[in-house]
């Protein structure tokens, strides 16, 4: 509503008042925006601040005002534009700039390229001003700065359900590949050129802060021979600089380490003390050099580390004491809200059970491994009274073992989620379940019976819903369940099994169930027909093909 | 019909179906809280959005009420680049609808869009922006945004090496 020249002088003229009665209109059929004008405008109209209102108000000059009001954060502009019409009236003229920031993280999602368009979009855009540059740099540390982020990237990247089309998940690929993350041999030297100018330090150098946005960095430590020393204080150099920025920290080695390597390995932490996430790729051997109550001793205080991934870590189950992993699980533990290992590391000698003992924080957990009985029993034995997701994640998709399917794997499956029966509200069954196909024996029904009462979430491979056990015995203890997630099938009996519908008919009889979700290819066959699918307060189903949400079948009464 | 009055930042109050209502995942889950929260099944919900004003929150529910047989999410013609929601989705009533605006107000949509949990209009209003901020230099940017850079001291220079590090070969 534009207000009369006359009213400029008066900042409190057109505001509104959210307390005044007023007319409600209905919408009825739109107008075509041609020719709008007609229908919509029976929508009641905002009201103006009754003078009583806005007293409160100061009565400056509007240019002071605009004085005021043109350093507010973006969120803060929109708010006052959002409440007071002369004050976005005078506003006018810098809303496209102060929106800019807020909208970029949305336009990272959606804005979808394919790599070679990609190039340098999401680097030019910080290049604009000060507050774009937040504003990417927020996009491209949010999975180094939060647990969440980057337990939720592992999980999505494993299930296909990340959307690699999307322009943010483009360019922190590129950034991946690129320099900024990446420091082995080879880079060091040129980082430390680009960024510090090492041979004549000048004061503006120092100054840099963000040669890392990302928060994330990999350090490769390999056994160099003579050049080692040269190499472990360039690394050292990059630490002490720009530790203080890195948030997420990936350490390569592929080597026993060294004495001399393992000494620097503990200096460099030192020098990260924002970190949030280390994750280990190699080898865990870290020789005999040093007694293990030493290396705790010598391990910094991280107190932000809320997670390890020791996905790609090569554990081995030997009787060494100084697994680094398993060290770093010591140290850490308490802090830790997540946890990414694979079923080889826990059964190292020297990591469980007692290591596990003490994650008494721990949120997320996901075990790459497949359910033999012995996995699953590990499982069972550990105390961890606030989880609330696990996830069980195979790397190579078998189907059928030989040395699974018999009654024990079942109720040791059944034994595994009662332990966190009371904390459990997300599980992923990303493995094959053994295919058991018995009821429980009576001894076990007590098991068979306990409740996952706030579970609400459910991801599994479409291969364990066709499981009887399954049905029979899992979903009955999992009457809360709000949403099931098929995830996208690995092979052509999975694909027949989403194709035909058949897995449909098997959660009519969860009570609570709002939509069961799979993904679609836009090849496959047609899924409606022959579907028994309700909506509204029911459940429906929702396709997905690839990263898209494409189809949402019509109601069948 | 079931009812839902839906208030912008600035008091005014649009009451529109709840089936219109609940094609915004927002005002859905809203309407679903409401539900459970109150004793009589027939009170009408109220919801207030306090970061949309009412010119906005008008045209995402107009937007709505052309598009309320729509599949909840466009099919994607062409997967093969993961491109083509918006352009397959887009309409002449979605274009006739977008014509008249200028920037500011499609970028307060966008939010708008993105806050109600609207992916349609979401894809659209992207659209329209993603040409005039992708594959621009960063003057080019600046002058469709109205921006200025405010860079101090060697910020600016600072941030240009930091990029360069990024793709240079």
């Amino acid at each position: 509503m534009k207000d009369s020249p006359s009213s400029k002088n008066n900042p409190n003229r057109n505001c509104v008042s959210v307390s005044e009665r007023r007319k409600e209109s209905k919408i009825e059929a739109p107008p075509h925006p041609k020719n709008q004008g007609t229908s919509m405008d029976k929508e009641e109209t905002p009201t103006r601040l009754s003078q009583r209102d806005c007293k409160h108000l100061p009565a400056l000059p509007l240019e002071m005002w605009e004085e005021i009001l043109k350093d507010l954060s973006p969120i803060d502009f929109l708010a006052v534009i959002n409440t007071c019409p002369q004050w976005r009236e005078s506003l006018e003229s810098n809303k496209t700039a102060a929106l800019f920031p807020l909208i970029l993280p949305i336009l990272g999602e959606q804005i979808k390229m394919i790599c070679c368009h990609v190039k340098n979009t999401f680097l030019t855009w910080r290049a604009v001003n000060r507050g774009a540059r937040r504003a990417v740099n927020k996009l491209a540390c949010a999975e180094s700065s939060s647990f969440k982020k980057y337990y939720e990237r592992v999980t999505a990247e494993s299930t296909n359900a990340v959307n690699r089309y999307s322009l943010t998940c483009q360019q922190n690929e590129l950034i991946k590949r690129g320099k900024t993350e990446i420091l082995f041999e080879e880079r060091i030297a040129d980082f430390l050129q680009h960024f510090t100018a090492e041979s004549t330090p000048s004061p503006s150098l120092r100054e840099f802060e963000h040669p890392f946005f990302s928060g994330a960095v990999t350090l490769c430590i390999e056994n160099k021979g003579l050049n080692q020393p040269y190499l472990n204080s360039r690394r050292t150099l990059i630490c002490t600089r720009f530790g203080h920025q890195i948030s997420a920290l990936t350490f390569c080695h592929f080597q026993p380490f060294s004495h001399d390597n393992f000494n620097h390995f503990m200096e460099l932490l030192h020098h990260v003390p924002n970190l949030k996430v280390i994750r280990l790729d190699g080898t865990s051997k870290t020789g005999t050099h040093h007694k293990r109550a030493q290396i705790l001793e010598r391990l910094p205080n991280l107190k932000h580390l809320e997670l390890l991934d020791f996905g790609d870590y090569g554990g081995s189950p030997g009787p060494e004491d100084y697994q680094l992993g398993g060290i770093l699980l010591d140290k850490y533990g308490p802090n830790l809200k997540a946890l990414i290992c694979e079923e080889m590391f826990l059964r190292a000698g020297n990591v469980f059970p007692s290591r596990l003992s003490h994650l008494s924080n721990l949120r997320c957990f996901r075990l790459e491994g497949w359910f033999s009985i012995s996995h699953l029993e590990l499982l069972t034995q550990l105390e961890l009274p606030f989880l609330e997701d696990l996830q069980i994640f195979e790397k190579e998709k078998y189907f059928y073992k030989s040395d699974i399917g018999d009654q024990k794997q079942g109720m040791a499956f059944i034994r595994m989620l009662n332990r966190f029966a009371n904390t459990l509200t997300h599980l992923q069954l990303l493995a094959g379940i053994p295919p058991y196909e018995g009821v429980p024996i009576e001894e076990d029904e007590e098991e068979a019976n306990v409740v996952l009462h706030k579970l609400t979430r459910l991801s599994s491979r479409v291969f364990n819903v066709t499981s009887p056990w399954f049905r029979d015995v899992f979903l009955k203890k999992c009457p809360n369940l709000k949403k099931i997630v098929l995830e996208r099938p690995g092979n052509d009996i999975e694909r027949d099994l989403l194709e035909n519908g058949v897995l449909l008919g098997f959660f009519e009889k969860l009570p609570n169930l709002e939509e069961v979700e799979a993904y679609w290819i836009s090849h496959w066959k047609k899924p409606v027909a022959g579907l028994k699918v309700k909506t509204g307060s029911a459940w429906s189903v929702i396709f997905r093909r690839k990263e898209e949400l494409v189809q949402l079948p019509e109601p069948v009464e | 019909m079931a009812l839902v009055r839906v208030i912008s930042s600035d008091g005014a109050a649009f009451l529109v179906s709840q089936r219109l209502a609940k094609r915004s995942g927002k005002l859905k889950t809203e309407i679903e809280t409401f539900r459970k929260s109150s004793d009589n099944s027939e009170a009408q919900p109220e919801i207030r959005i306090v970061t949309i004003r009412a010119e906005i929150l008008r045209l995402v529910l107009q937007w709505l009420q052309q598009h309320q047989n729509d599949p909840v999410l466009p099919a994607n013609q062409n997967e093969q680049d993961g491109r083509g929601d918006a352009e397959m989705g887009q309409s002449q009533w979605d274009r006739d609808f977008l014509a008249p605006m200028d920037l500011g107000i499609v970028m307060e949509l966008i939010l708008a869009a993105n806050h109600l949990e609207v992916k349609g209009l979401l894809d659209i209003t992207c659209k329209l922006v993603e040409s005039k901020i992708t594959g621009r230099t960063v003057d080019e940017i600046r002058t469709a945004f109205k921006l200025k850079s405010d860079f101090k001291g060697n910020e600016e220079e600072q941030t240009r090496l930091e990029n360069r590090w990024c793709v240079e070969n």
